[in-house]
């Protein structure tokens, strides 16, 4: 039995040890340090990625803006250097196709407006390679139909016969000759057809 | 996350309240100062990540937390061999300074020999901090198996030193 009480105070003393093991002195210091500098490194680390993703918002909106107002201006461009519609002259009705109906002419200024930036850099530079000298008299003449050669060709021939033709005065007062009603004549008819 | 003169107020609070105790627990495990102290540092980091608002059992919470830290720093590579740890500077009183200084350490070499399952126990059965019910938490077994394998832990280290006494008489 002593052998055990020995055993004991001997496994007690040596749990002691644990018991009393101390750190070097100014532990809670050094803790309390090391948990303010990571505090900091942490904020630090947590401004600069907020600064960097800042930073990284305010190029993307830049970059939008820059290339939604470089559209904008190119579209209005691209309009004014389209080459004019060519007049065709009316011969007869035309015969256009139920699909032309639906894609008049030219192409429209707001599909170049909604094209893709692809398309409308090609279209620049198809306009571009189309693009014709500036015209000297504004709005451009355009050819004769053929009423207006029909009756240049009298001009010339007949100046005479021009003179003879009725002229409309937009500013000449119309003159309304006054109706007159007659009444109707009695007729010797039988009475029966009025009914 | 603690934030503010008075969280850090609050946390410097718990760490000169705790710390040593939490060193003692890891130095438990580890058998090694240096790393019983990164431990310590390690826990408080948590604690201030973490804050402290729901916790009851203050003491209970910060021992298992070190606890856990401390076993996963055995299962590293880097974990010190028995040979290489260092003995704290205990308080050294004319009793300890009585006891034979060698046996101490063959006791402690036995001690650090033992299973987990029974070595976890009989050192944190050192800590007056912890009754048993707290470290049946902080193992999470019942507080019969703590018991059970306190008494059982002390029986096989009489057992060894008894064997080794009857050879070095």
């Amino acid at each position: 039995m002593n052998s055990d009480n020995e055993l004991d105070k001997l496994l007690d003393d040596a749990l002691a040890e644990y018991r009393a093991a101390e750190p070097l002195a100014g532990l809670e210091d050094r803790v309390l340090n090391r948990v303010y500098v990571e505090s900091e490194r942490r904020r630090k680390a947590l401004w600069r990625w907020s600064l960097v993703s800042a930073a990284a918002a305010l190029a993307i909106v830049a970059w939008l803006g820059i290339s939604v107002r470089a559209r904008r201006e190119q579209a209005p461009a691209a309009i004014a250097q389209q080459p004019p519609p060519r007049s065709v002259e009316p011969q007869g009705p035309p015969v256009q196709s139920p699909a032309a109906n639906h894609a008049p002419g030219p192409v429209p200024a707001v599909k170049l407006a909604h094209a893709t930036r692809k398309d409308s850099r090609a279209a620049a530079t198809l306009v571009a390679t189309q693009r014709q000298p500036m015209r000297e008299q504004f709005p451009s003449p355009a050819p004769l139909t053929s009423s207006e050669r029909v009756l240049l060709a009298l001009a010339q021939t007949h100046p005479a016969a021009l003179q003879e033709l009725p002229h409309n005065d937009v500013n000449e007062e119309i003159a309304i000759v006054p109706i007159e009603i007659k009444p109707l004549a009695e007729t010797t008819g039988s009475p029966e057809g009025e009914n | 996350m603690l934030e503010g003169t008075d969280d850090w107020a609050a946390l410097e609070s718990v760490v000169r309240e705790h710390s040593r105790f939490l060193f003692k627990v890891a130095y438990g495990v580890l058998r090694n100062s240096h790393d019983a102290e990164d431990v310590v540092q390690e826990v408080f980091l948590r604690v201030h990540r973490s804050g402290t608002k729901d916790v009851i059992d203050m003491p209970a919470w910060l021992a298992r937390i070190a606890f856990r830290l401390a076993i996963d720093r055995t299962r590293k590579p880097q974990g010190a061999a028995l040979d290489d740890t260092d003995i704290p500077s205990a308080g050294a009183s004319a009793e300890h300074l009585a006891i034979d200084r060698q046996r101490v350490n063959q006791v402690q070499r036995l001690v650090a020999a033992l299973p987990d399952e029974l070595r976890y126990p009989l050192v944190l059965s050192a800590f007056e901090e912890l009754n048993s019910r707290q470290i049946a938490e902080l193992l999470g077994i019942s507080e019969g198996s703590v018991r059970g394998r306190i008494l059982r832990a002390r029986q096989i280290l009489k057992e060894k030193l008894s064997a080794q006494m009857e050879k070095k008489p």
